[in-house]
């Protein structure tokens, strides 16, 4: 009886610990979201270029979202002639018109909102291109573009990815540099057999053309057991706060050694800490990759208003990551070719 | 016979502890000697470069040609039974006509020198990249010796802190 008692005090006592622990991880992750959104306005507020030409990309954009306000309202209509039908469905007995009064307004909807998503991926491709040329007119913006999985998975990041989605493409062929939003999502099976789809990673990636440096570099934040199966080492270099922000792999300790001096690693401790979204930095003979925990990128939203900011938004937070790559670029090209 | 079990398991994890800390200094002590050995290669493929050098400065230093000829001697006494004390003197005669070079503006305008310029500058970052290997590879081996538990195993077994090289010779800076 007493170790009934005793299993049963111990219970508890691990339900309590459980409980605080999974209260103080959900303080974490709300601190954490809100220091994000904080630093995304942030960078918006700070952006030179946002700050100077405020006025001229809230034209662009009114002026291109007037059209898509028409196919909001063919929605609303189409909402609203659903309801309509259900509630007569109730009043008719055959049971064909019930289905045909449901139908009809449904089609009539789902056509509505293919147009709208259509016609708004348009309007993007527009208005931020329009942006974009006025910022640098090498720059092109892809809704439909992103990353393909294949690629993505060149980097080896250590997050699980079931699935991945990329969009959002905005490239420069002339300076080799690609960016695009993406997302990672893993499925997890339950003890029921139902399949859960968890988000491991939502953010951007970036990358670059950079001259060869003969060899594969992963710089990320946590150790993965990936490499340790395959020829990468795991390199701990001579400066200590470099090897506590980043986890480092090589297939070639040498070159991993002649590119990361001490001035380079210096150099990418400040960036790390400066720079906004945790960085990933994978260097791939010549491609340097760098993934940013940006969140959602050109998320598209019903309001105007809030689509504006976050289109203003999206375009800090992309300059900001073109300027780490073109830093990182401009470090590492320096050191090794000059 | 149930304590007797407790304690044999906790004598196995011991002894298990005691072979993983034991082969990793021996894994470390290995490493030390073969990234010692990597300054050697690039050092030397440094030195494979003194024809090149003869090569370039043929024709326009003559009054240099006895130095030349002491380099091309000590790199061929080199190559033949490596020693540290060649290899400095080798190194610091090398230099010195590396810096000498800087004096003549038809050598640096010329073609081979600009080419060699390139390798010596790649070979000096390799020589500076297998020293900074060898330093790190000798620091881990030292904290694993100088800290708690494996300091223990490493008096047990006899493994002793390494000295931190102080390299001698020093690589001249090429001016692009």
């Amino acid at each position: 009886m007493e170790d009934i008692n005793k299993m049963h005090n111990f219970t508890k006592i691990f339900f309590f610990v459980a409980i605080i622990l999974m209260i103080i991880m959900i303080f974490y992750i709300i601190k954490k979201s809100i220091k994000h959104e904080k630093d995304r306005k942030n960078i918006t507020l700070n952006n030179k270029y946002i700050n100077s030409n405020r006025e001229k990309i809230e034209k662009i954009v009114d002026e291109n979202l007037e059209g898509i306000d028409s196919y909001k309202s063919k929605i609303l209509l189409s909402v609203i002639i659903l309801i309509i039908c259900i509630i007569l469905c109730f009043y008719f007995k055959n049971k064909i018109l019930t289905y045909v009064l449901i139908f009809i307004p449904l089609v009539f909807l789902g056509i509505n909102i293919y147009c709208y998503s259509d016609k708004k991926n348009d309007i993007y491709n527009i208005v931020i291109n329009k942006i974009l040329d006025d910022y640098d007119s090498d720059f092109d913006y892809n809704v439909n573009g992103g990353f393909t999985k294949s690629e993505y998975n060149i980097c080896h990041f250590p997050e699980r990815c079931d699935r991945f989605h990329s969009e959002d493409m905005i490239s420069n062929l002339k300076k080799g540099f690609y960016y695009a939003d993406i997302l990672i999502e893993s499925e997890h099976e339950d003890s029921d057999g139902d399949t859960h789809t968890i988000t491991e990673y939502s953010g951007s990636l970036a990358k670059m053309n950079i001259k060869d440096i003969n060899c594969e570099i992963y710089l990320g934040g946590m150790k993965t057991s990936w490499f340790s199966d395959k020829k990468y080492i795991n390199i701990e270099f001579e400066n200590d706060e470099f090897n506590k922000l980043f986890v480092a792999y090589s297939d070639n300790e040498l070159q991993a050694y002649k590119v990361l001096t001490p001035d380079i690693m210096e150099q990418f401790v400040e960036l790390k800490k400066n720079s906004y979204g945790d960085i990933d930095i994978r260097i791939i003979h010549d491609k340097l990759y760098i993934r940013f925990l940006s969140g959602d990128g050109f998320t598209k939203s019903f309001n105007k208003n809030v689509e504006k900011e976050k289109i203003m938004e999206s375009i800090a937070v992309f300059q900001e990551a073109l300027k780490v790559m073109e830093k990182v670029k401009e470090i590492i090209e320096k050191k090794m070719f000059d | 016979m149930k304590e007797i079990y407790i304690i044999l398991a906790i004598v196995l994890l011991i002894i298990m502890i005691i072979i993983a800390i034991r082969n990793s200094l021996v894994e470390k002590k290995k490493k030390i000697e073969r990234n010692k050995s990597l300054i050697d290669v690039y050092l030397k493929k440094r030195f494979d470069l003194i024809p090149n050098l003869v090569e370039v400065c043929k024709g326009y230093s003559k009054h240099e040609k006895e130095t030349l000829e002491n380099i091309a001697k000590l790199r061929s006494s080199f190559s033949d039974k490596p020693n540290e004390k060649d290899m400095n003197e080798l190194n610091n005669v090398y230099n010195k006509y590396l810096a000498l070079i800087e004096s003549y503006p038809e050598i640096k305008a010329g073609e081979n020198y600009l080419k060699l310029q390139k390798e010596l500058s790649d070979v000096e970052k390799e020589i500076e990249a297998s020293r900074r290997i060898y330093i790190n590879s000798i620091t881990s081996y030292n904290n694993l010796v100088l800290t708690f538990p494996s300091s223990i195993i490493a008096g047990i077994f006899g493994f002793q802190q390494v000295d931190l090289p102080s390299f001698e010779y020093q690589d001249v800076k090429i001016k692009f």
